[in-house]
């Protein structure tokens, strides 16, 4: 091991083991839904395998032996000698658990106080005790722990890991490549084709598209596209995902193990790589580096997407060319001013005139590179909230499982971004707020019944960017907040008297719950209830200049809502054209896009819908929410009605293009006058230089440098719907042409 | 209300404007009696805005439109990388609209720590005026505009009319007009 780095290894093995043990609490979720999904297994038994491996070469023992016994259980797992049981699971959770207490204070401290060898007994004497698997000899080793017999003959009969080729054999059957034929002469398949690789993409692991997504323009719209990826739905899921509109065709392969090479996977490579030998004579080894490991905090590190880089290495070859400019204008003033007094004066002002002109254009030059410069360096720390989001599913399951209360997680806007400090900084407060919609917010399964509810409550995390802000929300549909109790129990603990809080509204009583030592659950329980986290929750976000809102409708639920500041935010948005103007739909709000023909819509009380997958969708135009200048756009106003508007125009003859939306709950099919293509935007506040407007949550700069308006979707919705419960007479409004 | 930032035009103290309080002198930006402003005219009419509010003067660009605002707020337009708004002065003044010609520019001018621009006919020159010359806007007028005139001055055969830039945006647009 001469020549290398422990130390500067220690980022990325802990960033790779932190993946990896996310990733396995994921395949444990998976297994515990469904204990014969082998790929599942296949990936446990992978990616403890690497993270013995990489522990190794690090020289963490602990680590090691506690990944090499689970390694064997799931050896035994997967050779289907053992069944997955409950006690299993629950101490491959602890083992979780464990490993990640333990990486955390290595990235905390450069060591780990964390004790592995209790879990580590465990586990091995689950193993040896493989021929009586059943679960009461698993609790009774783990109410017991540690009987510790001699180690060596565990060992000996310890299955070697598979050979990699073996490995990347079992690894295919997970490849599905997916082929979309599109509908010859299609405008805007290369969009289509995103559009399609989004939704699969939603689903599992995209490994390579064909043609590759960065050769694809209009210039050179695909008449098919395949997306190659892993992912375990099943083919009626992932053809319903593929079926867009101008999809002719749609063939899913499972690709075969015999026939593909071994796959160019990370994963795999890494597997193999830093574990080349058995691991026995490894474990009984102590690499000399440990010992002079110093408590030393490990750096941070953070991925960033290489196009990101790319984009700020074009930015700084620019910054070159800027600075070569200004050289050149710096020479020629020189020149100008050095020159003999023999040259005539009006020619040198003119000049002075030009070179001051380039001057002006070389700084306009160098502050859009500036800007870009700081752009990009801000976007590196940009993020997605998507593995944060992901992490709830365990703390769901563990929430369900103590509380005693079917719980399902609903998950929306995992690709929003947001500033790694930020993602960060969220998980606590997000976690205690989880814990209060199981705790106080889900009834218990036969409450539900009798309320007419389905047994299983659902906690929903979204995020989304609305205006300047990030906003999270954590949802819940239990019973809501008991004002009555909260009344009672304010004026119990002395906060506010009696009358005080006869007074109070309920908005106000709501408010209390931020209140440290208030709080609303029956019992205290385990998990929350001890008074402590709200008011917790709110300084933490608080900290982070935010905000934090609670509403709650008795009986139907309770939603806390976080807002987050944002200086930059990037979108990914569908461009559409309405009217004269360009507006961004944020791409994480869209469904789908069709085209319909006259024929194919329906009125429903008088009002425009469409049918997509036997599903009726309301139509809307955006003068149906939005007014300019008090009154419809000036482009419909001089009689130049058909012209600006042909394709919202009338019922007549010409189809219609519709972007169909969704805010999580209600979809709407928004028709646009032009579709323009897919663009990552920046978005620019509205309230810097003017106001907010209701319906946008902000402005981009295009590529012509023109602004373009971003669509706040959720408030459009929510416009659209109050109109309609309004009810202005359908024919005038809803196609702003007719 | 009022702070030292305000225009050397807001101090003049000598315009009898109502809510004008800031009666100090500023010592090193006011310099005495004498200021500039930028002259631009509107339907024939001579305006003026203080040379210290004003940004830059940028020739008219293509101008977004947006919703949910009144009449006069043109658009947004792409300033270098800042989105700004655009403000319409005939619009805002109830004067009758006028085509874009080689002549209409856009003043951008910073308001309230905002930068706005506005459409003008045409931008005229830079002038000297000394304080004295500003006389209070007479009653009489009785428009927008007159909200937001910070006083008259006499120039040679023409009359100047200067414009605060602060109450001229001052009075918020309402956020949202009504839908139906």
């Amino acid at each position: 091991m001469s020549g290398f780095n422990i130390a500067e290894l220690m980022p990325f093995y802990l960033d790779e083991t932190d993946e990896h043990i996310a990733g396995l609490n994921d395949a444990l979720l998976r297994l515990e839904q469904d204990p014969a999904d082998a790929r599942a297994l296949q990936e446990a038994f992978r990616m403890f395998h690497s993270i013995k491996g990489a522990s190794v070469v690090m020289g963490f023992q602990p680590v090691n032996r506690l990944t090499h016994h689970l390694e064997s259980l799931f050896e035994q797992l997967r050779s289907k000698r053992r069944t997955l049981d409950r006690s299993v699971l629950d101490l491959t959770f602890r083992c979780l658990d464990d490993l990640r207490d333990y990486h955390r204070d290595l990235r905390a401290q450069g060591q780990s106080d964390v004790d592995l060898s209790a879990l580590t007994a465990e586990v091995d004497a689950t193993v040896r005790g493989e021929t009586a698997p059943s679960p009461a000899s698993a609790s009774a080793s783990a109410s017991a722990p540690a009987p510790a017999p001699a180690a060596a003959p565990a060992l000996a009969k310890e299955p070697e890991p598979r050979p990699p080729l073996d490995r990347a054999a079992i690894d295919e059957p997970n490849r599905v490549a997916v082929t979309v034929v599109f509908e010859a002469g299609l405008p805007l398949a290369d969009m289509k084709a995103r559009l399609v690789l989004n939704r699969l993409s939603s689903r599992g692991r995209v490994i390579s598209t064909d043609p590759p997504v960065e050769r694809m323009d209009e210039a050179h719209p695909p008449s098919r596209f395949t997306v190659i990826l892993a992912a375990d739905a099943d083919p009626a899921e992932l053809r319903s995902l593929a079926d867009v509109a101008g999809v002719v065709e749609i063939r899913i392969d499972r690709e075969g193990s015999g026939e593909m090479e071994p796959v160019p996977e990370s994963e795999v490579a890494s597997d193999a790589g830093p574990e080349p030998g058995s691991s026995a004579p490894e474990v009984s080894r102590t690499p000399p580096a440990t010992a002079d490991r110093k408590r030393v905090r490990v750096a941070e590190t953070i991925r960033v997407d290489s196009d990101r880089l790319d984009h700020l290495m074009n930015l700084a070859g620019e910054l070159v060319i800027t600075k070569a400019r200004f050289v050149a204008i710096a020479r020629g003033l020189e020149e100008l001013f050095r020159g003999s007094s023999a040259r005539d004066e009006p020619n040198r002002i003119r000049e002075a005139r030009e070179q001051v002109k380039a001057l002006t254009e070389a700084i306009h030059g160098l502050g859009r590179v500036s800007d870009g410069l700081q752009k990009g360096v801000l976007d590196t720390r940009m993020v997605p909230i998507g593995p944060l989001f992901e992490r709830f599913r365990r703390v769901i399951r563990d929430l369900g499982h103590s509380s005693g209360k079917e719980v399902h997680l609903k998950l929306g806007g995992e690709k929003t971004e947001l500033d790694k400090r930020m993602i960060d900084e969220l998980s606590d407060p997000l976690i205690h707020m989880v814990r209060n919609a199981v705790d106080h917010g889900l009834e218990l399964p036969e409450e539900r019944l009798a309320a007419g509810k389905p047994r299983g409550g659902t906690v929903s995390l979204q995020a989304s960017h609305r205006g300047n802000s990030v906003v999270i929300t954590v949802g819940d549909d239990g019973r809501g907040i008991d004002v009555e109790r909260l009344r009672r129990k304010v004026v119990a603990r002395g906060l506010v008297d009696a009358d005080e809080a006869r007074g109070l509204s309920d908005r106000e009583l709501i408010a209390f719950i931020w209140h440290p030592g208030l709080s609303t659950a029956e019992t205290v329980t385990e998990i929350s209830g001890r008074g402590v986290g709200m008011d917790i929750v709110k300084s933490r976000i608080e900290n982070l200049s935010g905000a934090v809102d609670v509403r709650a409708v008795p009986g139907q639920g309770t939603t806390f809502t976080v807002r987050l500041p944002l200086t930059l935010a990037i979108m990914s948005s569908l461009l559409v054209r309405v009217h004269d103007e360009v507006y961004a739909i944020p791409l994480d709000h869209i469904d789908e896009i069709v085209e319909t023909r006259p024929g194919q819509v329906y009125r429903v009380q008088g009002r425009p819908a469409i049918e997509i997958r036997e599903r009726v969708v309301a139509l809307a135009r955006l003068d149906d929410v939005f007014r300019w200048g008090g009154g419809e756009h000036p482009s419909l106003r001089n009689g130049s009605r058909g012209t600006s508007n042909s394709n919202g125009n009338g019922e007549g003859e010409s189809r219609r293009t519709v972007v169909i939306v969704q805010n999580g709950e209600t979809t709407i099919g928004l028709v646009v006058d032009e579709l323009i293509g897919m663009q990552e935007v920046v978005l620019k506040s509205l309230e810097k230089n003017f106001q907010a407007i209701p319906g946008l949550s902000g402005a981009s700069i295009l590529g012509d440098g023109r602004v373009s308006l971003i669509l706040d979707l959720d408030a459009v919705i929510e416009m659209l719907g109050r109109r309609t419960s309004r009810r202005v007479p359908a024919e005038s409004t809803v196609n702003g042409g007719v | 209300m009022f702070d030292g930032s305000r225009s050397d035009l807001a101090a003049a103290g000598s315009a009898p404007v109502p809510g004008q309080a800031d009666p100090h002198p500023h010592g090193r930006r006011g310099e005495g009696p004498i200021f500039q402003v930028v002259g631009f005219r509107l339907d024939d009419e001579d305006y003026a805005l203080a040379i210290t509010r004003i940004q830059e003067i940028i020739l008219m660009k293509p101008i977004t439109r947006i919703p949910q605002v009144p009449d006069f707020i043109e658009g947004l337009i792409n300033l270098r990388g800042s989105v700004i708004p655009i403000v319409n002065l005939r619009k805002r003044f109830g004067l009758p609209a006028r085509e874009v010609d080689e002549e209409t520019r856009i003043i951008v001018a910073n308001v309230h720590e905002k930068t706005v621009g506005c459409i003008v006919d045409a931008v005229t020159q830079v002038m000297r005026i000394n304080r004295e010359q500003i006389q209070p806007p007479p009653l009489s007028v009785l428009s927008v505009a007159h909200q937001s005139i910070s006083g008259l001055a006499r120039l040679e055969d023409r009359l100047l009319i200067i414009l605060d830039i602060d109450r001229l945006f001052e009075e918020q647009v309402p956020a949202s007009l009504p839908a139906g």
